[in-house]
């Protein structure tokens, strides 16, 4: 059986690899990148994945032309994936912004928001309940 | 049995005390190396606040610190966790930065709510009971067991207006609360001075690390306790358990609160979001792999399970730093820490090596390499004096913006030489330009590079600026030599080309203690 893929955007490399080691002892892909632009290529170089995870508060793009903000760029890379991409995939919002206006904002892209911190097991209890539905 | 006494009376008295707060209940039985010696198990301890004498978000972020030590506590009654995480919620509910009413209008229902909670786990543990009577000059509290037919405990706390505080230590057994009253110390003093308590030999966190307040002393309360808890021997976190992960999540949530507080203070929302973000995320690494620790994920790899270790202690000392940063940024201390200079009690080789594999989390995963370069007689150079704590802030806080912007698969140079009698430490690394028209501005207090925040991850734009500080306070300096670009390094997509930047710190060695008088200090 194919090992469902996952994309895995923050900029964070504390946080990052400790989540992605318990995913992948589940059995999941992982592929992790540490910038919107980079996850964007991935995109765009034909990586389909079968769901993404991303971070909310994240580097720009360093382009002057692009739309993504210097804050919360994740909602931006979000709804490029969703609006842009057309990617049917879920998408999962890590966030340690509480300001329930965002939230609201992100929900909007995303099947789940889950605020920072949380335990690898309750990510990989959400990915799968996410996947599933 | 004893007969438990939820006396009404008392409580109605504690109700009309809308101004006192206190958190009695701390819960070990024995001291560890004496099984039959009680051990130090009940601080009363009294916020008595007169309206009108204390801003409200400094007497706040008073309350939440002081929750925030005691939700550390290595507490064994899971009662007592859940009656702080009742706390936290409410503490939580105040600070709610969309909640536009008034803080005044706030306070009521607040100190309600808090009062409701401590009455409940008063009643629940019966372990004190306080009986108060109030004027406006003077509150009185007398501790109890809750046990009918106990004796009232003869320490009697009182605050007296102009006066300050008189207050009590007592140290005893729960079992016996009244009969095994071991060691009493007493305290007499104003207001502030109850916030320096001496070390407990058993190094009860709420004991030996002041609360936060508004002196330089007070403010570093929460910040020692997250790297006290947090950096604990391997033995320790070996034995990690489920509820130690949950308190260490329930202190990431409070983080945010935390930063609130002191964004009433500093008014600068971005630089609080920012700072929010980067406190948490090393947290999160910490509650992370603790985690896959407990879940055994590393269990047949041995040398993973250590590094692991290793990682939870230097994310853990990371997120220190930024809190203590938070805390300067909003003026809750100055740098007049630095009067306390002593000498480094470590061999500088150990010490730079040290702070290399700190960094270990943060440059692995991208191919980042720290090369230390130190002649062979460093060791024999002698001390040199600084103070521990804040010059580790330092140093930290240079070495990590150089990895931090570091191309992956590029090389930081860390050189200790000795220039006359200064010794001089040079950080090279290749990535995010600095832009050659601010060399200065870097240094400045919540300024970051213009390259850095378009191109690299959020800061606070403090670190340069506090490293300066602290520097500065040694009578040595920090300072950008020439940056040269680097066009050999492959940058990584859509990064501009990159810089190779050299910062380059210098301080005075310590000289024989005669002369030591001779080194500038603030």
């Amino acid at each position: 059986m194919t090992k469902m893929k996952i994309l895995f955007v923050d900029d964070d490399r504390y946080e990052m690899y400790g989540l992605i080691e318990r995913l992948e002892a589940a059995d999941y892909t992982v592929e992790p990148v540490t910038s919107t632009v980079i996850a964007i290529q991935k995109i765009e170089s034909g990586f389909l994945p079968d769901l993404i995870i991303s971070d909310l508060i994240m580097p720009a793009v360093p382009d002057d032309a692009s739309p993504l903000s210097n804050r919360h760029v994740g909602i931006e890379f979000c709804r490029m994936m969703k609006e842009q991409f057309k990617l049917r995939c879920p998408i999962i919002v890590l966030t340690v912004v509480t300001d329930p206006v965002i939230q609201q904002e992100a929900k909007k892209y995303a099947q789940a928001l889950l605020v920072k911190p949380i335990t690898p097991s309750d990510l990989l209890r959400r990915v799968e309940e996410v996947l599933k539905s | 049995m004893p007969e438990w006494n939820r006396d009404s009376g008392l409580t109605e008295l504690l109700k009309k005390l809308p101004q006192l707060i206190c958190i009695p209940l701390i819960s070990a039985d024995h001291l560890p190396d004496d099984p039959e010696k009680p051990r130090f198990i009940g601080l009363i301890d009294l916020h008595v606040v007169k309206v009108g004498d204390v801003q409200q978000p400094d007497d706040r972020l008073l309350f939440i610190g002081r929750l925030t030590a005691a939700a550390f506590l290595r507490a064994r009654s899971y009662e007592r966790y859940k009656i702080i995480q009742e706390l936290n919620k409410i503490a939580i509910d105040l600070v709610n930065p969309t909640d536009r009413s008034r803080l005044e209008e706030r306070k009521d229902a607040y100190l309600e709510k808090v009062k409701q909670v401590i009455l409940n786990a008063v009643q629940a543990n019966c372990l004190s009971i306080f009986e108060a009577d109030e004027s406006r000059d003077l509150i009185r509290c007398v501790a109890t067991t809750g046990i009918k037919g106990h004796n009232k405990f003869k320490k009697t706390v009182y605050y007296r207006k102009d006066e300050g505080l008189t207050w009590n230590v007592f140290a005893t057994g729960k079992h016996k609360l009244v009969n095994n009253i071991h060691e009493c110390a007493e305290h007499t003093g104003r207001f502030l001075e109850k916030r320096s308590l001496p070390t407990t030999p058993d190094h009860d966190p709420l004991l030996a690390f002041p609360l936060p307040g508004q002196t330089p002393e007070g403010a570093t309360g929460v910040i020692r306790i997250v790297e006290r808890t947090c950096m604990v021997n391997k033995k320790q976190l070996q034995s990690f358990s489920d509820h130690d992960v949950d308190l260490i999540k329930l202190i990431t949530h409070q983080v945010s609160p935390n930063l609130q507080m002191i964004r009433m203070q500093a008014h600068r929302d971005l630089f609080v979001e920012r700072t929010a973000h980067q406190v948490t995320q090393p947290l999160q690494g910490v509650i992370a792999y603790a985690s896959n620790i407990l879940e055994g994920l590393y269990k047949s790899e041995p040398e993973k399970l250590h590094k692991k270790f290793v990682y939870i202690r230097q994310m853990a000392r990371a997120a220190a730093g930024m809190m203590r940063s938070a805390a300067w940024a909003s003026g809750i201390t100055d740098f007049g820490f630095l009067e306390q200079i002593e000498r480094h009690p470590e061999k500088l080789t150990r010490y730079f090596i040290d702070r290399i594999i700190d960094l270990q989390p943060l440059r692995e995963h991208d191919g980042i390499k720290v090369r230390f370069v130190n002649p062979d007689e460093a060791d024999q150079w002698g001390d040199f004096l600084v103070d521990e704590q804040f010059f580790d802030q330092a140093v930290q806080n240079l070495l990590h913006n150089a990895v931090k912007y570091s191309y992956p698969n590029t090389t930081v140079l860390l050189k200790v030489f000795r220039a006359g009698k200064e010794l001089t430490v040079r950080v090279t690394s290749t990535g995010v330009p600095i832009d050659l028209s601010e060399p200065d501005r870097i240094f400045w207090d919540r300024e970051r590079g213009k390259l850095a925040s378009r191109y690299d991850q959020q800061g606070t734009g403090q670190g340069l600026y506090l490293a300066r500080q602290i520097l500065r306070g040694f009578g040595g300096n920090i300072e950008l030599l020439t940056p040269i670009e680097d066009s050999r390094t492959v940058p990584p997509t859509g990064f501009p080309t990159a810089q190779r930047c050299t910062f380059q710190i210098r301080y005075p060695e310590a000289f024989p203690d005669d002369q030591d008088e001779n080194i500038i200090r603030r």
